[in-house]
C-alpha cells in the first residue's frame, strides 16, 4: 500500500465526508461564534440583584455602617472597638497587647498595632484621647469656621480658641509662651503636644510669625533663660556631688539625680562632664542647660583588667558581653596585659575610638 | 482489514495533529478559523468531482489538511481562556469583591471542598457588577458543617480569583497542567460564611438528575454496607465514586496494578452491556424487532450507567462503542473494531478535546487496542483446555494483553509495575462483575423489600472484605511491585513506537517493520545508556518545600544524601518521591533531626553537604559565638526569637534561603536585612524548591 492510497477516498467515501466537515466545521466553529449571539439574561440578573441585597458586605468595607467617637485606646471595651469598626482579628491583637501589660501612650501608637492596617489607623487616630473624653468632635477647623491670619506668639487664647485648636492645646501653647518659649517658625506649632496633624495643616496657611525680638524672656540661650526664675544655682562636682545637689540644676529632678549618681557608681566616675551627658533618658536639651554648672573632678575608682572578673567588668558601662568575654578569654590563654596597647592584640578591640573612652578608667602603668 | 473499512482512523490522526498543534504552538484564531473556512470550500469543491487517478491524493490532502485545522479549532473554541467576555481583562479592577457563577460539576471532597464554578459575573466592593466568563476552581474550607453545594447550584461567593500556581516541588505532579486539561486556569479560596446558594436550577437537568441519583444510591449503600472501607470500595465499583476510598486501600490496588478496577472503565461497562443481554434474552422478545429492542434497552441502560457515574472519558469511550457497536448490528453492518474504535475516538474528541489529554482515555483506549490485537495471537499459540480451564485462560490472555498495549503509557504515568497483575486481575474481574450486579440488586432490593436488602448489604460486605483482603495479600507478595521507573516522554515515545512497530511486524510480516522495530530499539536503549551516563556523572542539592519541616537532599552520581528534620513522612512523599526517582540514585545516607530543645544544650546545628556548610536556623537555635564564624549558607526555618540582623552578623554567609516553614512577616525581615548587607535571598515560600547545581 504506497502513501498515496492512504489520501484516496472512492466517491461514496467522499460523498459522506461532505457531511461529516459539516459537522466539524459546526463543532469547531460554533463555540467560538456562540459568545456573540445576542442573550436575554434578565431574570438571572433579578436574581442577583436580590442575591446581592441580602448578602451583606461586612463592616470593613463599609465605613458609612461604624460610628466614631472618642476612645481611649487603653480602656475601650470590644463593643466599642466594634463599633468604631474594627475588625474581629484586630481587636483580638489589641486587647490581647493590652492584657500584656503594652499601653498606647500616643495616637501614633495606634499604626503600629500589627493587625490595624495604615488607613484604619489613620482613620482611628484624630479620636484616640487618653483623658476624660470631651462630648465635642475632633479638632478640624471645618469649613465653616472662618480661618484668619495670626501669629502664634501674640495670639490670645480667644482667637486660638476661634481658630479650631482644642482646649487642651490652646492651654499649652500659652504655658509654653509663658515660659519663654518661642514660636520661630511654623513647625514649631506642630511640636506642641495635643496639636492634631489635621488642624495644624488646616492652619499651616495661616500662621504669620512677626519678626523675632530680642527679649530677656525671649532668648535662645537656655543657660542664662531660667536664670529669672530660679533661685541662685550652686555648681556641682560631677564626682562628689550628691543627689540634692544635682537636684537643684534647673531640668534635673529626683529620678534624673538617681539616674546620674547610678550611672556615675557604674563608670567609677566622671572623667569629663560631657559624660554626664551620656546618662541613659537624660535629654541632650537639659544636659544643655545643666553644662555650665558642671565642675570636673578626679575620678573614684578605676579598674585593673588584670584582676576583674567577668561580671564586674561587665557592668562598667563601656564595656559588653563581648568585649568582656574577648578580654577574659586573651587573658586567660596570653596572661596579664602590661599596657593599654595589648589590647589592640584583640582584633575586634582594635577601636581607636573605644579606646580612648575606656583609658581613663584603666588601671595600667 | 483495508483501508476502506477504517475511514475513521485516517481521520482521527489529522484530528488529533490539529489539537496538538493548539496545545503546543498556538497561532492566531483568525487565521485558523478563515483558513478553515476555506479548506472546506474545498473539500466541497474535490468532492464531487471525478477526476484522473494520478490526482486521487487531491481530495484526501484537502481533508487532512481540513481535519487538522478542525482540530486546532475545535481546541481553541473549547479553551475557555478564548472566550471574549473572560474574566481575566477585569482582573485588575476587580481585586477582590464576588463572584457569581454555576457549577459546572460535581464537587469533590478532600481537605477543602474543589468546585468548579463557571462565572457569570464579578462584583466588585462598591457593588458594581460586570457580566463576564470563565472557569475558576473554588476552593472552599471544610469545617465543622459543610456547604452542600451540588452541581448546577447558583452561587454567590466573597474570594479573590488568582491564576493557578504551578509545582513548588521540582518533578512534583502538576496539578497546574490537569486543571489546563479540566478546562480551568484560576482558583480561589473562600469559607463557608463567603458562599451563598442562590438557586439550583443551573446547568443542564439530565446531569442533575443523574447526580441526585447517584447520591441516593450511596446513601443506600451506606446505609447497608457497614464498614467504611467496604463502603468506599463498592461505591468506586459501582458508581466510580472515589471520594470516600482511604489511602491505604488505594495504594494496595495501585501496586497490584487492579486501580483501573476501582476505576470505573469499559469493563464495567462490558459487564453491563453482557449481563443485560443475558437478562432481556429472557424476556419474550423474539425476531429482528424484538432484536432491536433489546438493543435500544441496552443502549440507553449503558448511557444511563454512563451519566450516573459522571461520564469520565474512558467509560464514554465505552459506552461511545458500545452504542456504535449496537447500532452497526442493528442495521446489519458488521464493522471493522479499529472503525469503531476511531469513531469514538473521533466523536469524543469532537466533543471535549482535552480528553487527548487525559490519562485515563489514552489508557482506555491503548488498552481496548492491546487487547483486540494481541489477545487472539496469544489464544491461538495455546494449547486447547476443557471449558472451565479455558475461561479462566482467556481472562487471563485479556489481562496480559491489556497490559501489553498499555504497558509504556502505564510506565510512563504511574512509575511502576505491578508483576502479579495477572493474579490481581481474575479477583478484580470477578469482583467486579459481582459488584455491579450486586449494588444494583441491593437498591432494587431496597425499594421492594428492605429486609432482604439488609442481607445483601451484608454479602456485599463480607465479599468486598474478602476482596480486599486479596488484593492486599497479593501486594506483600514479594516482588510484587517495581517501583521507581522513570520514563522521560522521548523514552515513553520509542517504546510505544516499538510497541507499535511490533504490532505491525506481527500483522504485516514485512521486512521494513522488523527494522523499524530495531531502530526504535537501539534508539531507545542508547538513550538510556546515555541518561546512566548523565546520571553517574549529576551533582544536585535539592532543599524541598515543604509546609512543615525541612527536607534537603544532596544526590551525587547513584548515591543521596538526605536531611529531614520535622518532616512528616507522607508529605516528604509527596514532595520527593517523584524528583528521587527521576534522578535514579539510591539512598546512602540519611539524617534525621528534632528540633534541639533547651535540655540539650545550645548547639548552633551545622550541616555539612556536598561542599556547602549549612546553619539551620530554628527558634531553638541560640547561638552566642565568640568570634565570627563563616558559612556557606544559612537556612532559616524559624525565627521568632532571633533577629536576621544578629545572626548574619556573626555567621558572615553568601546566601541566605528561608523554608516554606517561615511565616510572612519573618520571612519579609530577613529578606531585607538581607538586601542591607547585600547578601542573596532566596525564599522557598513564595519561589518553591530551591535547586542547586555545580
Amino acid at each position: 500500500m504506497k502513501w498515496i492510497d492512504w489520501l484516496h477516498f472512492t466517491r461514496a467515501e467522499r460523498t459522506g465526508m461532505i457531511v461529516l466537515s459539516g459537522v466539524c466545521l459546526t463543532a469547531a466553529l460554533l463555540p467560538l461564534l456562540l459568545p456573540y449571539l445576542p442573550t436575554k439574561d434578565s431574570r438571572d440578573q433579578q436574581k442577583l440583584n436580590d442575591a446581592m441585597a441580602l448578602y451583606q458586605v461586612p463592616a470593613k468595607t463599609v465605613a458609612s455602617k461604624t460610628t466614631l467617637f472618642y476612645f481611649n485606646p487603653n480602656t475601650a471595651t470590644k463593643e466599642e472597638l466594634l463599633q468604631l469598626g474594627l475588625s474581629e482579628k484586630a481587636i483580638g491583637t489589641l486587647l490581647r497587647y493590652r492584657a500584656k501589660g503594652g499601653t498606647f501612650r500616643r495616637p501614633e501608637d495606634l499604626e503600629k498595632m500589627y493587625s490595624l492596617s495604615k488607613e484604619e489607623a489613620k482613620r482611628l487616630m484624630p479620636w484616640v484621647r487618653f483623658r476624660e473624653q470631651t462630648a465635642s468632635k475632633p479638632a478640624e477647623p471645618a469649613a465653616q469656621k472662618a480661618l484668619f491670619s495670626f501669629d502664634p506668639n501674640t495670639a490670645t487664647e480667644e482667637e486660638l480658641l476661634r481658630l479650631g485648636i482644642p482646649t487642651k492645646t490652646v492651654g499649652n501653647m500659652l504655658r509654653y509662651r509663658e515660659k519663654a518659649g518661642q514660636f520661630r517658625q511654623a513647625s514649631d506649632l506642630e511640636k506642641i503636644y495635643g496639636m492634631p496633624e489635621t488642624c495644624f495643616k488646616a492652619l499651616l496657611p495661616y500662621i504669620n510669625i512677626a519678626p523675632l525680638k530680642q527679649t530677656n524672656n525671649t532668648a535662645r540661650n537656655f543657660a542664662s533663660g531660667p536664670e529669672k526664675y530660679a533661685p541662685k544655682i550652686l555648681r556641682v562636682d560631677i564626682n562628689q556631688a550628691d543627689a540634692t545637689a544635682w537636684e537643684q540644676l534647673p531640668g534635673i529632678g529626683t529620678g534624673r539625680a538617681k539616674q546620674i549618681i547610678r550611672f556615675r557608681e557604674r563608670l567609677g566616675g566622671f572623667n569629663n562632664p560631657i559624660q554626664v551627658g551620656e546618662t541613659w533618658g537624660l535629654p541632650d536639651s537639659v544636659f544643655q542647660k545643666i553644662l555650665p554648672w558642671l565642675d570636673p573632678s578626679p575620678l573614684i575608682k578605676k579598674i585593673d583588667l588584670n584582676s576583674i572578673s567577668r561580671e564586674d567588668l561587665v557592668t562598667h558601662p563601656y564595656f559588653s558581653f563581648k568585649q568582656a568575654d574577648l578580654i577574659i578569654a586573651y587573658r586567660d590563654q596570653h596572661g596579664p596585659f602590661h599596657a593599654l596597647e595589648d589590647l589592640s592584640n584583640i582584633p575586634p578591640l582594635r577601636d581607636p575610638v573605644w579606646i580612648q573612652k575606656i583609658k581613663p578608667y584603666i588601671l595600667l602603668p | 482489514m483495508n483501508l476502506r473499512s477504517i475511514p475513521y482512523v485516517r481521520l482521527i490522526i489529522p484530528l488529533m495533529m490539529g489539537i496538538l498543534w493548539y496545545e503546543w504552538y498556538p497561532p492566531n484564531l483568525y487565521f485558523g478559523g478563515i483558513s478553515l473556512m476555506l479548506m472546506g470550500a474545498m473539500v466541497l469543491f474535490f468532492a464531487r468531482r471525478r477526476y484522473a487517478y494520478q490526482f486521487r491524493w487531491w481530495f484526501g490532502s484537502c481533508l487532512f489538511v481540513f481535519m487538522v485545522l478542525a482540530g486546532l479549532m475545535r481546541k481553541a473554541g473549547h479553551d475557555e481562556r478564548n472566550h471574549p467576555k473572560h474574566f481575566a481583562a477585569l482582573l485588575e479592577q476587580v481585586s477582590s469583591g464576588f463572584i457569581c457563577g454555576e457549577v459546572i460539576d460535581a464537587p469533590s471532597r478532600g481537605k477543602s471542598l474543589k468546585i468548579p464554578v463557571a462565572v457569570t459575573a464579578l462584583v466588585d466592593s462598591n457593588g458594581r457588577s460586570f457580566a463576564c466568563n470563565g472557569h475558576v476552581l473554588l476552593f472552599l474550607r471544610v469545617d465543622s458543617t459543610p456547604a452542600v453545594v451540588r452541581y448546577g447550584d447558583r452561587i454567590i461567593v466573597r474570594t479573590a480569583i488568582q491564576p493557578c500556581t504551578g509545582p513548588l516541588n521540582p518533578d512534583a505532579f502538576d496539578y497546574r497542567n490537569y486543571l489546563h486539561h479540566q478546562n480551568i486556569h484560576f482558583q480561589a479560596f473562600a469559607r463557608n460564611e463567603d458562599l451563598q446558594i442562590v438557586s439550583s436550577v443551573g446547568g443542564y437537568g439530565c446531569w442533575r438528575l443523574a447526580f441526585y441519583y447517584r447520591d441516593g444510591l450511596l446513601r443506600k449503600l451506606q446505609h447497608y454496607i457497614p464498614g467504611q472501607d467496604e463502603y468506599g470500595v463498592v461505591a468506586a465499583l459501582l458508581v466510580g465514586y472515589k471520594n470516600d476510598l482511604s489511602e491505604d486501600i488505594r495504594t494496595a490496588y495501585a501496586q497490584t496494578g487492579s486501580m483501573h478496577a476501582l476505576a470505573i472503565s469499559g469493563t464495567h461497562v462490558g459487564i453491563l452491556y453482557t449481563g443485560l443481554f443475558l437478562l432481556l434474552g429472557q424476556l419474550p422478545f423474539r425476531g429482528r424487532k424484538g432484536y432491536l429492542l433489546k438493543s435500544l434497552l441496552v443502549v440507553f441502560a449503558i448511557w444511563c450507567f454512563a451519566l450516573l457515574t459522571g461520564a469520565t472519558a474512558s467509560v464514554l469511550r465505552a459506552t461511545v462503542m458500545f452504542s456504535f457497536f449496537l447500532a452497526g448490528r442493528a442495521i446489519r453492518r458488521e464493522a471493522s473494531i479499529w472503525n469503531i474504535l476511531a469513531s469514538s475516538a473521533f466523536y469524543l474528541l469532537l466533543f471535549n478535546p482535552d480528553f487527548m489529554f487525559d490519562a485515563g482515555w489514552q489508557l482506555s483506549y491503548t488498552a481496548v487496542c492491546g487487547m483486540v490485537f494481541f489477545y487472539p495471537r496469544l489464544y491461538k499459540l495455546t494449547p486447547v483446555l476443557p471449558k472451565f480451564p479455558d475461561h479462566a485462560l482467556k481472562m487471563l490472555l485479556v489481562g496480559v494483553a491489556a497490559q501489553l498495549g498499555t504497558l509504556p503509557l502505564s510506565l510512563y504515568y504511574f512509575h511502576q509495575f505491578p508483576c502479579y497483575f495477572w493474579l490481581a486481575g481474575w479477583v478484580v474481574v470477578l469482583g467486579g462483575a459481582a459488584f455491579l450486579w450486586g449494588g444494583f440488586v441491593l437498591v432494587v432490593l431496597d425499594t421492594w423489600i428492605p429486609p432482604a436488602a439488609v442481607w445483601m448489604g451484608k454479602g456485599l460486605y463480607f465479599l468486598v472484605h474478602g476482596m480486599n483482603a486479596c488484593i492486599q495479600w497479593i501486594q506483600h507478595l514479594p516482588g510484587s511491585v517495581i517501583d521507581g521507573i522513570w520514563l522521560p516522554n522521548w523514552c515513553a515515545a520509542l517504546l510505544m513506537g516499538f510497541v507499535l512497530a511490533v504490532s505491525f511486524l506481527m500483522a504485516r510480516q514485512k521486512s521494513g517493520w522488523l527494522w523499524l522495530a530495531i531502530l526504535l530499539l537501539t534508539t531507545l536503549l542508547s538513550g538510556l545508556a546515555h541518561r546512566s551516563l548523565t546520571r553517574f556523572r549529576q551533582q544536585e542539592m535539592v532543599i524541598y518545600y515543604l509546609k512543615k519541616g525541612i527536607l534537603i537532599d544532596y544526590t551525587k552520581g547513584f548515591s543521596r544524601t538526605s536531611f529531614s528534620c520535622n518532616a512528616p513522612e507522607q508529605q516528604v512523599r509527596f514532595a520527593a518521591q517523584l524528583h528521587r526517582w527521576k534522578t535514579g540514585a539510591r539512598e546512602k545516607t540519611r539524617l534525621e533531626s528534632h528540633l534541639p530543645s533547651p535540655k540539650d544544650g545550645y548547639n548552633p546545628p551545622f550541616l555539612s553537604l556536598g561542599n556547602q556548610l549549612m546553619l539551620i536556623i530554628t527558634d531553638s537555635t541560640v547561638m552566642e559565638p565568640m568570634l565570627p564564624i563563616p558559612v556557606d549558607m544559612i537556612l532559616v526555618s524559624q525565627s521568632r526569637k532571633i533577629t536576621a540582623e544578629q545572626i548574619l552578623e556573626r555567621f558572615p554567609c553568601k546566601m541566605v534561603v528561608s523554608t516554606a516553614e517561615i511565616n510572612a512577616y519573618q520571612n519579609e525581615r530577613w529578606e531585607n536585612a538581607c538586601v542591607k548587607i547585600g547578601i542573596r535571598f532566596y525564599s522557598i515560600r513564595t519561589q518553591g524548591a530551591w535547586t542547586w547545581k555545580p
